[in-house]
């Protein structure tokens, strides 16, 4: 028997802005399956989950919305376990379950009773083992997420901004289109199609196992070798986008007429790679600009100008880099242009001005706070180091993420403000009413 | 030769072996269940009659402190709205602190503050629980009520009200709630651009100073605390707050129709209908049929497995979900289930909902169903034990809801007890296929027509009123 690697982290740390420490043991298999577990046994429940990296990046651009679509399809059943079962039988142990699909990744856990563990494992297995998936399946799944399009995006108001911002601030990299993807690419689609899908990426090389909870270290490595060693490591290159989005000198600009009363404005920015060290400064950027009621935007335009009902600022962060979106809805009375203008100006002076000690520090605690508060569930532990084994390299980055906001400096949020808020190199989009909508204009 | 080959064929079924010891054709057995413990929180009362909960848990150095006021329900008549402008407005600056400084001062510890007309909730990190307490009592004790900030709150909120014109769940919902409690109830009443402007400062203190009383409410504090610690800190902080007489409301609790009746509400735009069966529910919050509801609702369009979710979405493919779900309230519960569905199917999905609500009066509940839903149950009862607020939660429910003391502990018992013949006889009392609510938001003109084989339609506009 071969020797695995087992590391055990002790929680140790020395610094005042600290967060409590995650302790966790991981092993590979021999095909390539990555394995963390994490012991709490305060509560009798499990977490178990499989990141498969795979998400719509990875789509051939005639077959958008693939990863989406399988994640539906993965719930369809096995070789052992009949249509429609997966779900009914991890409910009737008193669990449950889901997955979601991003542009990165595909994501499916269970949460359940800790003495259905054993089961948990098993399920999984079984769905990376030999997933079956038949017509009847596809066409019922099909439907479901055409509905989950309609109810999500088209039928909500400002429900097609990150498609439409995708579209816009991704010209080369796949990151363009959305998870949901293109109906009429669905509709195209052929079992055979999903299958290869399936072989190629549904591999346990490209899969990381995380079960977190009311568990034994030992027991729980077995089953794990018992379930998870006989599946074969994948033989298919993966493929993976290797272009780089270029770095845009212009201003992309449009309108969107929507089914909705107040405009609404939209920037976004493009962001660097998830694992890039300005991530941090950015989302303490982001806090600056939207986090708390005494935020920068907030203060002024919801608060002093009243010019918006409400603004957040939304980092999308993502392996290759994501986007930062900045969503302000118009008060009543107040036009796109007006609100955007605002924007801008409190936006140029961070880049002129940078940020005070005293708000710097107040950024502090409000980061501290949310890094403290991020694992308070076993769900959502399990999730955490299983992305920061993927996008970070290793699991134990989830002990140092006070660690790198520890490490940016006050001059820093100046900085990425400048670099990364580049008037020339952002998307601006305007909701506006359909009500609004020029007679002849073209509708988007 | 022949020898080594036969070790590694030999070798080869050895490894086989190995392999084929993993019996896939059924379930893993599971463990011996593990014993739930539902924990203890810690109480007491101060003088002014505040009721105290602490549940402590060390898992995260932060706490939460929570208070509800258990109030009758007002009817705010042409002053809809101002009672949800209590919160924001206490939120908007005290006697002491201009609302830049409040909102300064709690972001300058990473705090949260919320208020609204009957709760509040404070959290931070243990190291900010001095600042943290002194800045909420700051905040339900010493509020400035500044006429400046109300004339804002009163913009977003109109502005509030434009977006919901064009939202169709919001659309749904405050026509949901019209319909089935008039717009003369508490819980039917409808906030337009007229009442906003009708409301000023005076309603919003008189408010305050009739309901925010010491004697109706429940504080719990939960985490990284001992009592003697919360103790200290409520007794420095609200043993001040004055007790006072809290007027008491009664009110009818709904009807429902005679016969089934289909409202239409009309949005062009949309592509999808939202489809929402509605009914108003006689149930309390310590009716002794309450856990056999929960489970007639949890097999009806409680989860992924449930009647409405398998037929409308896995067999159907008309939605992304269907649910339903049975409201204890102590005046009018509710039962709801409700789905969005693509335009062209609108009809058809009616037809499967009432299909579905009918045949759960037929004595057709299986054990095996049942079996089904209390697993569901008894799974998110133990799984919403991880979150040490639901002990403070169970505690409070207890008093407020006037449960046994035992109601918790001995849920999972009770829950288990219920008989398949308990539920066929109870489901014809709770299930009403021909006396309710039928509210669709979408695209009328494309299937109004087949839609009074359902019942009267009836047409209202989106703001909730009857079209005439």
């Amino acid at each position: 028997m071969k020797q695995f690697f087992v590391i055990l982290f002790l929680g140790i740390s020395f610094n005042s802005l600290a967060q409590n420490q995650i302790k966790f043991k991981e092993f590979q298999l021999d095909n390539g399956l990555n394995v963390i577990m994490h012991q709490d046994n305060t509560t009798p429940i499990t977490a178990v989950s499989l990141l498969y990296h795979v998400g719509s990046k990875n789509e051939n651009p005639e077959r958008t919305g693939f990863a989406h679509f399988f994640e539906h399809l993965l719930f369809e059943g096995s070789e052992n376990i009949g249509r429609g079962e997966y779900m009914k039988k991890i409910e009737s142990i008193g669990g449950t379950l889901n997955a979601f699909t991003s542009n990165d990744q595909t994501y499916y856990y269970e949460v359940v009773p800790s003495n259905y563990l054993e089961t948990a494992l098993y399920m999984e297995s079984e769905r990376m083992l030999h997933a079956k998936i038949d017509t009847v399946g596809v066409n019922t799944q099909r439907e479901v997420v055409k509905e989950e399009r309609r109810q999500r995006y088209e039928n909500q108001p400002y429900g097609t901004i990150a498609p439409e911002i995708l579209k816009r601030s991704f010209q080369v990299h796949p990151y363009q289109w959305a998870p949901i993807g293109s109906m009429d690419h669905l509709n195209a689609a052929t079992l055979e199609e999903f299958m290869d899908f399936y072989r190629t990426f549904y591999v346990p090389n490209n899969a990381v196992l995380t079960i977190a909870g009311d568990l034994d270290y030992d027991q729980t490595e077995k089953w794990v070798r018992k379930y998870f060693s006989e599946i074969p490591k994948g033989t298919k290159p993966i493929p993976r986008p290797n272009v780089t989005e270029p770095k845009r000198n212009q201003e992309i600009r449009d309108i969107i007429y929507d089914n909705i009363q107040l405009p609404a404005v939209i920037q976004a920015y493009n962001l660097p790679a998830l694992n890039h060290p300005d991530i941090y400064a950015l989302g303490m950027l982001s806090t600056y600009l939207t986090g708390g009621k005494s935020s920068l935007l907030t203060k002024e335009l919801v608060d002093r100008q009243q010019k918006a009902l409400a603004i957040s600022a939304i980092p999308l962060e993502l392996e290759d880099g994501g986007v930062v979106l900045l969503y302000g809805i118009a008060n009543i009375g107040v036009v796109a242009d007006s609100l955007e203008s605002s924007i801008d100006t409190q936006i140029e002076r961070v880049k002129a001005e940078g940020v005070s000690e005293k708000d710097f520090q107040k950024l502090m605690a409000q980061v501290e706070n949310s890094v403290v508060s991020k694992n308070a569930s076993v769900a959502g532990i399990a999730q955490n180091l299983a992305e920061s084994k993927v996008y970070l390299g290793n699991a134990n980055e989830i002990n140092k993420e006070m660690e790198k906001y520890n490490k940016v400096k006050r001059e820093d949020i100046q900085r990425v403000a400048k670099q990364y808020f580049d008037k020339n190199g952002r998307v601006v989009l305007h909701y506006l009413p359909k009500a609004s909508q020029p007679v002849k204009a073209e509708t988007k | 030769m022949k020898k080594i080959s036969l070790y590694i064929v030999l070798a080869l079924l050895s490894v086989s072996t190995i392999f084929a010891q993993v019996d896939r054709s059924q379930y893993p057995e599971p463990a011996p269940a593990p014993e739930i413990n539902i924990g203890d929180a810690e109480t007491f009362t101060l003088a002014n009659g505040l009721k105290v909960f602490v549940v402590e848990n060390h898992k995260l150095p932060r706490i939460t402190v929570s208070l509800v006021l258990d109030r009758d329900p007002v009817l705010e008549g042409a002053k809809k709205g101002y009672i949800n402008m209590v919160g924001p407005l206490m939120m908007a600056g005290t006697k002491t602190m201009s609302k830049d400084q409040l909102d300064e001062a709690i972001d300058q510890i990473g705090a949260r503050i919320n208020v609204s007309s009957s709760s509040a909730s404070a959290s931070s990190l243990k190291k900010h629980q001095e600042t943290l307490m002194k800045l909420f009592s700051e905040v339900l004790f010493n509020p400035g009520f500044p006429p400046a900030e109300l004339d804002k709150i009163k913009k977003q909120v109109i502005s509030g009200l434009a977006t919901e014109k064009d939202d169709p769940k919001a659309i749904a919902a405050k026509v949901s709630r019209a319909v089935l409690y008039g717009k003369d109830h508490p819980y039917g009443e409808i906030t337009n651009e007229e009442t906003v402007n009708a409301i000023n400062v005076a309603d919003i203190q008189s408010y305050y100073n009739t309901y925010f009383k010491p004697n109706i409410g429940y504080l719990a504090i939960v985490g990284d605390i001992n009592k003697k610690e919360a103790e200290a800190l409520v007794k420095k902080y609200f043993s001040s707050w004055k007790k006072g007489t809290v007027p008491t409301h009664q009110w009818e609790p709904a009807k429902s129709p005679d016969g089934n009746k289909v409202i239409l509400v009309d949005r062009p735009a949309s592509v999808q209908s939202i489809v929402t069966l509605a009914y108003p529910v006689d149930l309390k919050f310590n009716s002794p049929e309450r856990i056999q509801v929960s489970l007639l609702s949890s097999i009806l369009g409680g989860g992924m497995t449930s009647r409405l979710f398998m037929n409308l979405r896995e067999s159907k493919g008309y939605t992304y979900g269907a649910y339903s779900s049975i409201r204890p309230d102590r005046i009018s519960g509710d039962f709801q289930a409700d789905a969005s569905v693509r335009t062209e199917v609108t009809d058809s999905a009616v037809f499967e909902f009432y299909k579905e609500l009918k045949n759960m009066t037929a004595n057709t509940i299986t054990e095996e169903e049942l079996e089904l839903a209390k697993a569901n149950l008894t799974g998110s009862f133990g799984r919403s034990l991880e979150n040490p607020a639901t002990v403070a939660s169970f505690a409070l429910n207890i008093d407020i809801h006037d449960l046994p003391k035992d109601y918790y502990r001995n849920y999972l018992k009770n829950l288990n007890a219920v008989k398949v013949t308990d539920l066929n006889k109870i489901a014809p009392k709770y299930m009403k296929p021909a006396n309710s609510y039928m509210i669709i938001v979408g695209n009328t003109s494309a299937f109004k027509e087949r839609l009074d084989q359902f019942g009267e339609v009836i047409y209202y506009t989106a703001d909730g009123n009857i079209k005439k």
